[in-house]
């Protein structure tokens, strides 16, 4: 009893609990704050469009905004076939590829192959945007014209469809994965012994106990692919129409946003973007609730009924273990079964390359492409004129290093404290709230951040600004680091807190002394986690960091960001430009890989699962 | 974690102390290429900075008007809308002429020599934007160019997906002259913001340059010097008197030459379309605009960069392809600056 924490009497003492408390408190209201921010910024700022053209809007297919006319079926279309494009291809894929990963995989492929997946998750959009253009939508063309369809560039809804569908394949993939393996090994071990294949094991346990789970993964990525931005924007044609041909062009809702919410003349056109800014928001929200809700239901319904007692009383499943269970004598696995079960690994495993291919693909492409352009000018000069060779980006490095710089030291002490609010003062009636709101945050598409940011600091103070762009960022990071931390906070043994308060500290003392120290290492994880997924972020700053020529001078200025340059050199056919952006998207990938593979090696924690907040 | 992030932001700035005062611009994508230009040279023995960023001339009408930048940059005025809304937030717009250049239609057909160029005239370039010639070896496309071996291919337009000062000098041409393709019913007034009835789109003039550097049997519009920085065939385009006119400095020149006899008083004009023989029909003009009743000390820096962008600025803007302005505008708007520089605020 010679340490020093308590001290009876002393102020902090006697005050440091409420002190503490009122501090976390305020750190969970801010993360409330925000949503409701958001959502009022959204419903304010629209109002006079849903009042002007309420179901004329909702009719209406035509958006033109030199006519006034805002229909917003064609966006509306354009978003949900691309999005439905991608669920189809990466659905039964990531199913896949979770069961081979999980069920048939050895150690070492297993290791790998999640690792691979998970490096997919960690590719900046524009990048993919970037890669798209370049090398998908000549493929695509060529497709179209072996098929004889009319002639296009390649851009379109199938083109975004595609990309899109490599973006969420390891969302799909890694929840999937989870939940396989969460299975019991009882039931694999019963079924094995009844002598079933492992396709048979796959199929008729493994699959309809992990259902609720793929069904929330399935959710999940849907939400990530409808709010997709820049990917989309750069491959989809950017026309507003409904071409019921998936070889057709169209635009999607936060493409619209993108092109054009800096440039409405009018207020009622810019009314208008926000208008959809809050259908896509009520969207994406409504398909990560209900992904929430599944998973939800999963838990609980586990808890209620044993698994082997499910499975084994309802005939339904036990009927797809052919033969096996309704005649137990059988001899074990037919020709036939066996047959199937060869095919079926083989067609697993091919799901498998399938997924990771467009990985290398993409590494590949840009490794090759990128390292021929790096140059020392690239790190340390200012872009030349156009037609001048030379020049760099170095004020954009620069940039976007200030941008993540400010948004971290903004975002990390109300993640954390945030965190420490949920799970050490879980008792409150906020923590609920602030739980679901966070999380409902971390599934908020990042173009409607960039209006929240656009709306709340670049308006009023007149000025385009890093600290605009940074917060946009911070709102990023919050739920990633606020996840991250509350998850390994509820690790922490309850017996060290017990420990502590039995030595006579204070909640404060042992939350700041005890429990944050001993999950530390697994919150550092959750912020490198935020930091790679923002720092190639590029809709929100558009909007509200809107780039520069110059270095960044102060906060309060424009700011320089690698991503807009990629964005807009990748495509101005400008043989030097399209050299710095390939040399950026290099940089760029290889910061984020370098964050990802780093954590991974250092804790060897999974990525998805640690950010499965967005 | 935190330490490190303090060390980078203390970083960056202390690699960048040294008091530099700058302007904030942004907006057409034609005028990119000569304000990055200048605005290195401007830089290299001042202390002022011309920080612009291409964005879109809709972008630089907008963000002007709600002030986030000081001045924006145009190719088509502000419309009595916009007028109306800059004058019930901070006032009257000037508008200032920077350079002039020329709108090209471009494409790829890698089969055809590049040098002579195809010939188009109001009829085939209207049909082509506006839906009605799909193809290539269209007879009407045939007729003008007999010597051209024309593919049997379908042509894939390509437009702007944001609002673009380029989109409006091209949709000012083509209004004029393909009055019954182009009626304020079916397409509406030209402006920045054109819904073509065809093809697909993309975002600045490097987009569109750049897609159509990739994709064989595109036509686009691009602003000329895009169009020679990206090595893309573009044709020459037939006049009001009849003769076919490939877009350079000169020809746009004369365009100007020919559409201003007189200017007016608000300097906002339209080039396109003028008489003589050797004007390039699709030229248009670049404006700067901002608030006339800017702060004290950010008009400091504005209208003397202003001024040497009209003045030696103009000589940078000819070696990257724009047509310098003509002598009787330079003095016009020198006058105008001189009443901004004295106005007492």
């Amino acid at each position: 009893m010679t340490t020093e924490p308590k001290r009876p009497g002393n102020w902090m003492y006697a005050r440091g609990d409420k002190v503490f408390r009122a501090i976390c408190l305020t750190a969970a209201a801010a993360v409330l704050a925000v949503v409701v921010g958001l959502v009022a910024v959204l419903v304010v700022e629209s109002w006079p469009f849903w009042r002007q053209f309420g179901s004329a809007a909702i009719r209406g297919t035509e958006w033109n905004a030199g006519r006034g006319q805002f229909g917003v079926w064609a966006l509306v279309y354009g978003t949900l076939i691309t999005s439905a494009i991608a669920m189809v291809l990466a659905v039964p894929l990531g199913v896949g590829t979770a069961a081979y990963l999980s069920e048939i995989a050895s150690g070492s492929v297993r290791r790998a192959g999640s690792f691979l997946v998970e490096l997919l998750a960690a590719i900046p959009s524009v990048v993919y945007g970037f890669w798209g253009l370049l090398f998908l939508t000549p493929l695509v063309r060529q497709l179209f014209s072996l098929t004889g369809r009319p002639y296009s560039s390649g851009s379109g809804l199938l083109a975004a469809g595609l990309i899109l569908a490599i973006m969420i394949l390891p969302y799909v993939t890694a929840i999937s994965f989870d939940v396989c393996r969460a299975v019991p090994r009882s039931q694999r071990e019963g079924a094995l012994a009844l002598g079933a294949t492992r396709w048979q094991i796959i199929r008729g346990i493994v699959l309809p106990y992990a259902r609720p789970g793929i069904f929330a993964a399935c959710f999940l990525a849907l939400g990530r692919a409808l709010g997709e931005t820049m990917a989309v924007t750069m491959l989809i044609g950017n026309v507003a129409r409904i071409d019921l041909s998936v070889y057709g062009l169209g635009d999607s809702i936060a493409s619209k946003i993108a092109n054009e919410l800096n440039e409405a003349s009018g207020d009622l056109h810019r009314s208008a973007l926000v208008g959809l800014g809050l259908l896509l928001f009520i969207v994406t929200a409504a398909v990560n609730v209900a992904a929430r809700w599944l998973i939800a239901r999963a838990s609980s319904a586990k808890r209620r009924r044993g698994l082997f007692e499910r499975l084994f009383h309802s005939r339904g499943h036990l009927t797809h273990i052919e033969g096996v269970a309704r005649h137990p004598s059988l001899p074990p696995p037919s020709i036939w079964n066996q047959r199937i079960n060869s095919i079926m690994t083989w067609v697993l495993a091919s799901c498998l390359f399938v997924t990771i291919l467009p990985l290398f693909l993409i590494l590949g492409y840009i490794a090759v492409r990128g390292t021929m352009a790096l140059n020392w000018d690239f790190f340390t000069k200012l872009p030349a004129p156009p037609g001048e060779s030379g020049g760099g980006l170095a004020h954009a490095l620069g940039g976007s290093a200030l941008l993540v710089s400010l948004a971290t030291v903004a975002a990390v002490p109300v993640g954390i404290l945030a965190a420490v609010f949920l799970s050490e003062y879980r008792t409150s009636r906020l923590a609920p709230a602030v739980r679901f709101l966070g999380e409902l945050l971390g599934g908020v598409p990042s173009i409607i951040l960039g209006i929240f940011a656009y709306t709340l600091l670049v308006g009023p103070t007149r000025s385009f600004s890093a600290w605009a762009g940074a917060f946009a960022l911070a709102v990023m990071m919050i739920p990633i680091v606020l996840r991250a931390t509350e998850e390994s906070l509820r690790l922490v043994p309850q017996a060290l807190r017990n420990a502590s308060f039995a030595l006579g500290a204070t909640q404060w003392q042992t939350a700041v002394k005890v429990t944050i120290p001993a999950a530390m290492p697994a919150i550092i994880t959750g912020v490198f986690l935020a930091i790679a997924r923002i720092a190639g972020e590029t809709a929100p700053l558009l909007l509200t960091a809107y780039g520069s020529n110059f270095w960044p001078r102060s906060p309060n200025d424009r700011t320089p960001f690698l991503a807009k340059y990629i964005f807009d050199y990748s495509r101005s056919g400008y043989p030097d430009w399209e050299r710095q952006a390939w040399a950026g998207a290099l940089v760029l990938l290889a910061v984020v890989m370098f964050l990802n593979v780093g954590i991974r090696l250092a804790t060897g924690k999974r990525v998805i699962s640690a950010t499965r907040a967005d | 974690m935190r330490r490190l992030a303090f060390f980078l932001v203390l970083v960056t700035f202390t690699g960048c102390g040294r008091p530099i005062d700058r302007i904030n611009g942004g907006g057409s994508s034609f005028v990119y290429p000569v304000m990055l230009k200048w605005s290195r040279a401007y830089a290299a023995d001042r202390t002022v900075q011309v920080d612009y960023q291409s964005t879109g001339s809709g972008n630089g009408i907008q963000q002007v008007t709600v002030g986030t930048i000081d001045f924006g940059c145009t190719d088509a005025p502000l419309n009595a809308e916009q007028r109306a809304k800059a004058k019930s937030i901070h006032g009257d717009v000037i508008h200032i002429p920077m350079v002039m250049g020329g709108v090209v239609p471009v494409y790829n057909l890698p089969g055809l020599p590049d040098a002579a160029g195809i010939r188009f005239d109001s009829e085939t370039l209207g049909g082509i934007f506006l839906g009605t010639i799909e193809r290539w070896n269209d007879p009407a496309l045939k007729a003008l160019n007999p010597g051209a071996n024309l593919p049997d291919q379908r042509i894939l337009v390509v437009t702007r997906s944001d609002p673009s000062g380029t989109t409006a000098i091209f949709a000012d041409y083509v209004s004029k002259v393909c009055p019954k393709l182009w009626t304020d019913k079916s397409m509406g007034k030209p402006g920045t913001a054109v819904r073509w009835p065809t093809g697909e789109a993309q975002k600045g003039n490097e987009g569109v340059a750049g897609l159509i550097a990739r994709v064989p049997g595109s036509i686009g519009y691009v602003e000329l010097k895009y169009a020679e920085d990206v090595g893309l065939a573009f044709g020459s385009v037939r006049n009001k008197s009849g003769a076919f006119v490939k877009a350079s400095p000169k020809s746009v020149q004369a365009a100007a030459a020919a559409a201003l006899v007189k200017i007016p008083d608000d300097m906002c004009f339209s080039l396109t379309n003028p008489p003589g023989a050797d004007s390039y029909p699709i030229s248009g003009t670049v404006w700067a605009v901002f608030y006339r009743d800017l702060p004290d000390d950010r008009r400091r820096m504005l209208t003397p960069f202003l001024r040497w962008a009209i003045g030696p600025g103009q000589e940078h803007a000819l070696k990257l392809g724009y047509a310098p302005l003509p002598q009787a505008l330079v003095a016009r708007v020198a006058a105008e600056l001189d009443s901004l520089e004295g106005k007492p605020r």
